[in-house]
């Protein structure tokens, strides 16, 4: 009897150690999912626009990107006159390269959602170079090895002449050599840390020298508080915006108190909690991402370091996780975002009715991700109807110094194929809606990038 | 001073989640010897269970005891229609629970979306003691996750179902001939154990984000605790629970929280290479 017992015992003491081999597994790859800023999700919940729009409209006029941006770009498709003729032939293919289920998932549909505007405005104003243009959707289920298939699958199966891309850092290094070896273009549109540069690619997303340069000192200024905590999930995307914060903060006279890495998926903030309170911090910079940001805020409240003790500036918080905060921990708390659904222009308030007419008032909400994936198409129509081809050398060479004007204001690309683009600051309001307090146009990416 | 205490109720609420959320695995793996790779789905569900009460404008404190009964039920129909068939053999039931974790995740989804969900905290603020002031849910969560550990300690070591429980453990075709209903207490002990998870679940529910995957950060750690404390002897996940948290809770001190996880992982190798010299020697 006690043999069997010990050869039972030392039997489960080999499967614990195969155990933690396949628990470090998962846990790796669920890891690597949430690596990415692009987990941020629908901006701000309350607002579902509704109301005053007409139908949902199909017509150029209710986009006027389409219409200006064979406009603004010189050159290119012969003067249409008003109506642009309809588009025939063999489609121009573009595929979208997107998170729709794993952690990040919860940020596919507004993409999946956009992607029906991508076709029917980029028609709608002549299709490219005269031809109609179709979207292909491929799911990365936020893994980089099968973005990497989804990626092989848009190139070989679809075709695809260009992708652009919503998802991870982790699944863009993976499926990158992919578009670099098939010469196809890749415009990835998620915000992330920077540092991107290849031939094949452009990145239009946020980095986080735009989100923070010039918000920093705003902030401050604000507030008047001047002593920062940094805290962040440990991945390079918060690392790389706090190496950034750090420069703007010293420059604006302030001063770093705290800066602490917790691995994602982590529950109990509490001794973090406690290093903050005793910092002096009278500023907060969350680089937390999901569940991990939502853990900390309703834990800070409790240990007396909420948004009414010491103020929050967040680079990542969106709507799905500020709603779930509740608007008694989030009030006051600031955003900072090259895209909200509350950006006040007639393009964009006519965009976002369109989004919920057609989709429900009580869709995914229109956000960062979805918008910047709807601008990528339009540089992307634009470059290839000034190029005349959809030749990627020749549309890389359009693209670079391409500028329009989008219901997220005005956009460039920059010799640095970044984008040129406005941030925006929203402040949480008491019933959880987000209010833009301040916009930054035209905020210039620091990046540099000679592929 | 203020600080330590703080410090001491920090590892003490760790280690009173560490211990409620690995009591079930404590049950079913250190026990049973069955690998269940879906616990942190029973967490996950007991989280959710305390969304749906929330939700339909009953008391959180409601959804402690129902998790637990939902979560037993639950339990129950998985030992009877998976785990019952395939518990001898260790690798085929990290396989089959591994899969069984991925479909509850899916129906999780399909139910609730991948959309976090959150349950208000049913104690906001902080309660003064000990000179400082520490958040009073903790101080709640403490002592439900202290009575629930003592309760299923108790059953498990003084009823006469302990007693079955282990004579099973100890040798399970002896057992049998015995004229022990091995079947029903399986089916009892793997209950229980999910039964505590659900309840660790609709604990921590007003502390973080309830979402489809959430139960993923659960497993390494009850796992970890179990390892660390030893098989075969439930009171081994008190022991387990107190180590790793007090690890965590030094190392995040001192260094910080990425170091935290690494310590806590390292310490599970050396505990495992420790652990297997001493068994060979007890079996000797």
């Amino acid at each position: 009897m006690g043999q069997r017992r010990s050869r039972l015992t030392r039997s489960s003491g080999r499967t614990a150690v195969m155990l933690i081999a396949l628990i470090s597994m998962i846990a790796a790859a669920c890891g690597t999912s949430d690596d990415d800023p692009a987990e941020a999700e629908p901006a701000s919940a309350t607002a579902a626009p509704a109301a005053d729009d007409g139908p949902a409209s199909t017509e150029p006029a209710t986009e006027p990107e389409p219409d200006s941006a064979p406009a603004t770009t010189e050159a290119a498709d012969a003067a249409e006159p008003d109506e642009p003729a309809a588009p025939s032939g063999e489609p121009v293919r573009i595929g979208i390269l997107f998170s729709n289920s794993g952690p990040a998932g919860i940020f596919g549909q507004p993409t999946a959602n956009i992607a029906e505007f991508i076709e029917e405005d980029i028609n709608a104003a002549g299709g490219i170079n005269g031809r109609p243009v179709e979207t292909y959707l491929a799911d990365d289920a936020t893994d980089p090895a099968i973005g990497r298939q989804a990626m092989e699958q848009l190139i070989e199966s679809d075709g695809v002449d260009v992708v652009l891309g919503t998802h991870s850092s982790a699944t863009r290094e993976a499926a990158k050599p992919l578009a670099e070896d098939a010469g196809v273009l890749y415009i990835y549109a998620a915000l992330y840390e920077g540092g991107e540069c290849s031939a094949v690619m452009f990145n239009t997303g946020e980095v986080p020298s735009q989100q923070l340069a010039p918000v920093i000192p705003w902030m401050m200024d604000e507030t008047g508080g001047s002593k920062w905590f940094l805290l962040g999930n440990d991945y390079v995307w918060p690392r790389r915006s706090f190496e950034l914060a750090r420069q703007y903060i010293e420059a604006a006279g302030g001063e770093v108190v705290g800066e602490e890495y917790v691995p994602l998926g982590t529950q109990d903030f509490s001794s973090v909690a406690q290093q903050i309170a005793g910092s002096g911090a009278e500023l907060i910079f969350p680089a937390l991402v999901g569940g991990d940001a939502i853990a900390f805020e309703t834990q800070a409240v409790d240990f007396g370091i909420g948004q009414d003790a010491i103020g929050r500036l967040a680079n990542i918080y969106e709507e799905n996780v500020l709603g779930v905060m509740g608007p008694s921990v989030t009030a006051g708390m600031r955003v900072t975002l090259g895209y909200f659904k509350e950006v006040d222009n007639a393009a964009n308030s006519e965009f976002v009715s369109r989004y919920y007419e057609r989709f429900g008032a009580d869709a995914p909400p229109h956000m960062t991700f979805s918008s910047h994936i709807y601008d990528a198409a339009l540089l992307y129509a634009a470059a290839a109807n000034a190029a005349g081809t959809t030749e990627t050398a020749a549309v890389a060479a359009a693209l670079e110094g391409l500028t329009l004007s989008t219901p997220t204001g005005d956009i460039a690309i920059t010799g640095s194929r970044h984008l040129s683009q406005p941030i925006y600051v929203a402040e949480i309001q008491s019933d959880g809606s987000q209010l833009i307090v301040q916009s930054f146009p035209s905020v210039e990416p620091d990046e540099t990038c000679t592929p | 001073m203020d600080a330590l205490t703080l410090e001491l109720l920090n590892g003490l609420s760790t280690f009173a989640t560490l211990g409620v959320v690995a009591l079930g695995l404590g049950i079913v793996f250190g026990l049973m010897g069955i690998i269940n790779l879906a616990h942190g789905e029973f967490v996950m569900i007991g989280a959710y269970v305390s969304y749906v009460v929330h939700a339909n404008g009953f008391s959180h404190w409601l959804s402690v005891p129902l998790a637990a009964v939902v979560l037993f039920v639950l339990g129950g129909a998985i030992e009877l229609t998976l785990i019952r068939r395939i518990h001898r053999q260790p690798e085929v039931t990290i396989l089959a629970t591994f899969g069984l974790s991925v479909c509850l995740r899916q129906v999780a989804e399909l139910v609730f979306t991948k959309d976090f969900r959150g349950v208000p905290n049913p104690v906001p603020g902080a309660t003064r003691a000990f000179g400082v002031l520490f958040p009073t849910y903790r101080y709640v969560l403490i002592g439900i996750a202290v009575a629930v550990v003592v309760a299923t300690l108790l059953a498990f070591t003084k009823s006469r179902f302990g007693l079955t429980v282990r004579a099973i453990v100890a040798d399970r075709d002896l057992a049998e001939a015995s004229g022990i209903r091995t079947g029903i207490a399986n089916l009892c002990a793997f209950g229980i154990g999910a039964a505590t998870a659900g309840i660790a679940g609709a604990l921590v529910a007003p502390l973080g984000a309830i979402e489809p995957q959430a139960g993923l950060a659960y497993l390494p750690g009850a796992f970890l605790v179990v390892i660390v404390g030893g098989f075969n002897k439930l009171w081994g996940v008190v022991v387990g629970a107190l180590i790793v948290a007090g690890v965590q809770t030094g190392v995040i001190h001192f260094y910080d929280a990425v170091w935290a996880q690494i310590a806590s992982l390292g310490l599970a190798v050396a505990v495992l290479q420790f652990r297997r010299v001493s068994v060979e020697g007890a079996s000797a």
